[in-house]
């Protein structure tokens, strides 16, 4: 039928071909051939409904296509723009972040917090996609050349109001040139969504149960489903540069020709900010534990010449690890470890200690101990 | 208004009475690069053909010029519309219609005291097996008198193309 409603000058953005799997998952039959230009759609419960796809060769093409997505919509009695969203759907996963706070209520967001928005929804989507083949903590230098190369395919949709929401569309790429596609075969776009939840799912579990027990190792086996400093990173980019804003951040897998998929939906408020921010910093190797005692020999010493404070090299276990960490010490606690040292005495001292890449600090070290008695231990 | 503009409003109101009394739709897809100016389209399980919601469409000249030649006009027809009505590989056949005015603008409309007249006739001619040209401007294309537009033609053009066929 024409539908006034349908008319307009727009550009379309589905092809015939995406149209036609459309049309197949929705129970549309082909009915028949117009020669060389088109094939015929009909409904067998809806004998006013049909659908002419016309072939790309068709000199009237675009026009056709228009009115094919028209009659779709009048049959379904949905909006064009519906119908077009839903048929990009079949061929694309749609990563939607949606920004809650009272300043984005209007449908707007202040400028420099929606260009983070953007990039980090990048970074998100390009952390999950570099998870896919390592699973690191943190990655760092150079892109893998798929990973870029799926970040090239990415389209940012239209923005919608409702708080404020970015769609970033994930195309799949269902017919590669490999030919060594088997029944189990993922398409890459596809790996990397499924990676993206998997992630996030992790770190949600892994921030619930740190939230309990207050262990950053809690966030350990969230790295093998594909969490790391970068999906943090970009999630916390994602609160905005104030880093106060909640957000959603919602899955849509493509819709599969046997099943509907529900979408996955993932909340962050602001208060769960500062444990993405610790499991971050835990992941980049540049973390602080709070309130350790820790226990063991002294190994190095070293204090230079006509200086009151020095500097001890203590192995000791710190949560479960074998750490060597360097407390700074002054005066008689300094001699203390000197004597600790030369008897090979254990040591004790409290403080916090700050994690890094290759090493590790006691920051404000109090109550240093030498252990005379074993049985102290 | 300008007698051009004047001419194409007859035109499309002549149509679109035929249109009216055949009873099939009009759709208001005036795409301006693609040589059509209306399209028409019947509603279900129409004509012979598989397809039950046949569409076509016209690109619509109206001339007050003596161009009759024998038994057709000889219109002088812009290469481009020449080429946008050219060929067999469109979905919805496409047709020129070509409507003859008199020159004076006072004689279009006849106010009988039963009726009303419009003056004086519209012919159409489909190009869909028509040659490709090498002509700059202008292709002169006949468009037979025989083949006038009337309601009834309309709804055979139309019942053709719901087997993607033209008349």
């Amino acid at each position: 039928m024409i539908s006034d409603n349908n008319v307009d000058n727009r550009v379309v953005r589905v092809t015939a071909e995406q149209l036609r799997s459309y049309l197949e998952l929705k129970d549309w039959f082909e009915d028949g051939k117009i020669k060389s230009v088109a094939t015929i759609w009909h409904r067998h419960d809806d004998m006013d409904a049909e659908v002419v796809l016309p072939f790309p060769t068709a000199k009237d093409h675009e026009q056709r296509l228009k009115e094919a997505i028209a009659a779709i919509a009048t049959a379904e009695n949905r909006f064009t723009q519906q119908v077009e969203d839903d048929v990009g759907r079949i061929f694309a996963n749609v990563v939607s972040v949606r920004v809650i706070h009272p300043d984005t209520r209007d449908g707007t967001i202040p400028i420099n917090d929606g260009v983070l928005l953007i990039e980090n929804a990048k970074e998100l989507l390009l952390s999950a996609a570099q998870s896919l083949h390592a699973k690191r903590k943190q990655f760092i230098g150079k892109v893998a050349a798929d990973a870029k190369a799926y970040i090239d395919t990415l389209l940012l949709g239209q923005t919608e109001i409702g708080s404020y929401i970015v769609n970033v569309i994930a195309p799949i790429n269902e017919n590669p040139e490999s030919d060594n596609q088997t029944a189990e075969f993922v398409p890459h776009a596809q790996a990397v969504t499924q990676s993206l939840v998997a992630g996030l799912d992790a770190l949600e579990k892994a921030s619930s149960e740190f939230e309990g027990n207050q262990n950053l190792r809690a966030f350990d086996n969230a790295i093998l489903s594909g969490a790391s400093a970068n999906m943090c990173d970009a999630l916390l980019g994602l609160s905005g540069i104030h880093r106060n804003r909640s957000f959603e951040i919602r899955v849509e897998f493509q819709v599969g020709r046997l099943f509907e998929t529900e979408p996955r939906i993932f909340a962050f408020d602001a208060n769960q900010l500062e444990t993405l921010s610790k499991a971050s910093a835990y992941y980049k190797e540049d973390y602080v534990l709070e309130s350790r005692k820790i226990t063991g020999f002294v190994k190095n010493l070293s204090r230079p010449q006509g200086e009151n404070l020095g500097t001890a090299t203590i192995q000791c276990k710190v949560d479960d690890i074998d750490r060597l960490v360097k407390v700074d010490l002054e005066g008689d606690d300094y001699h203390n470890a000197v004597r600790a040292h030369d008897q090979q005495l254990y040591v004790r001292v409290n403080g916090d200690v700050h994690i890094m890449s290759r090493s590790a600090r006691l920051l404000r070290p109090y109550d240093f101990t030498v252990l005379d008695q074993p049985n102290l231990l | 208004m300008d007698p051009q503009r004047q001419k194409e409003e007859f035109n499309y109101a002549y149509i679109c009475a035929l249109a009216a009394r055949a009873g099939v739709n009009r759709g208001e897809f005036r795409v301006d690069d693609d040589s059509i100016d209306v399209t028409f389209q019947a509603r279900g399980n129409f004509g012979p053909g598989r397809r039950r919601s046949p569409i076509i469409q016209l690109q619509l000249k109206c001339t007050s010029r003596d161009l009759i030649v024998n038994d057709s006009i000889r219109f002088p027809l812009p290469v481009k519309n020449y080429n946008d009505l050219r060929g067999d590989d469109f979905v919805a056949p496409r047709y020129l219609a070509v409507m003859v005015v008199p020159d004076n603008v006072e004689e279009w409309i006849a106010h009988n005291p039963t009726h009303i007249a419009l003056h004086h006739v519209c012919y159409w001619a489909s190009l869909r097996y028509a040659e490709a040209r090498e002509n700059e401007k202008t292709v002169t294309v006949p468009v037979p008198l025989a083949q006038r537009l009337t309601h009834e033609t309309l709804l055979q053009i139309i019942e053709r193309a719901s087997a993607g066929e033209s008349l």
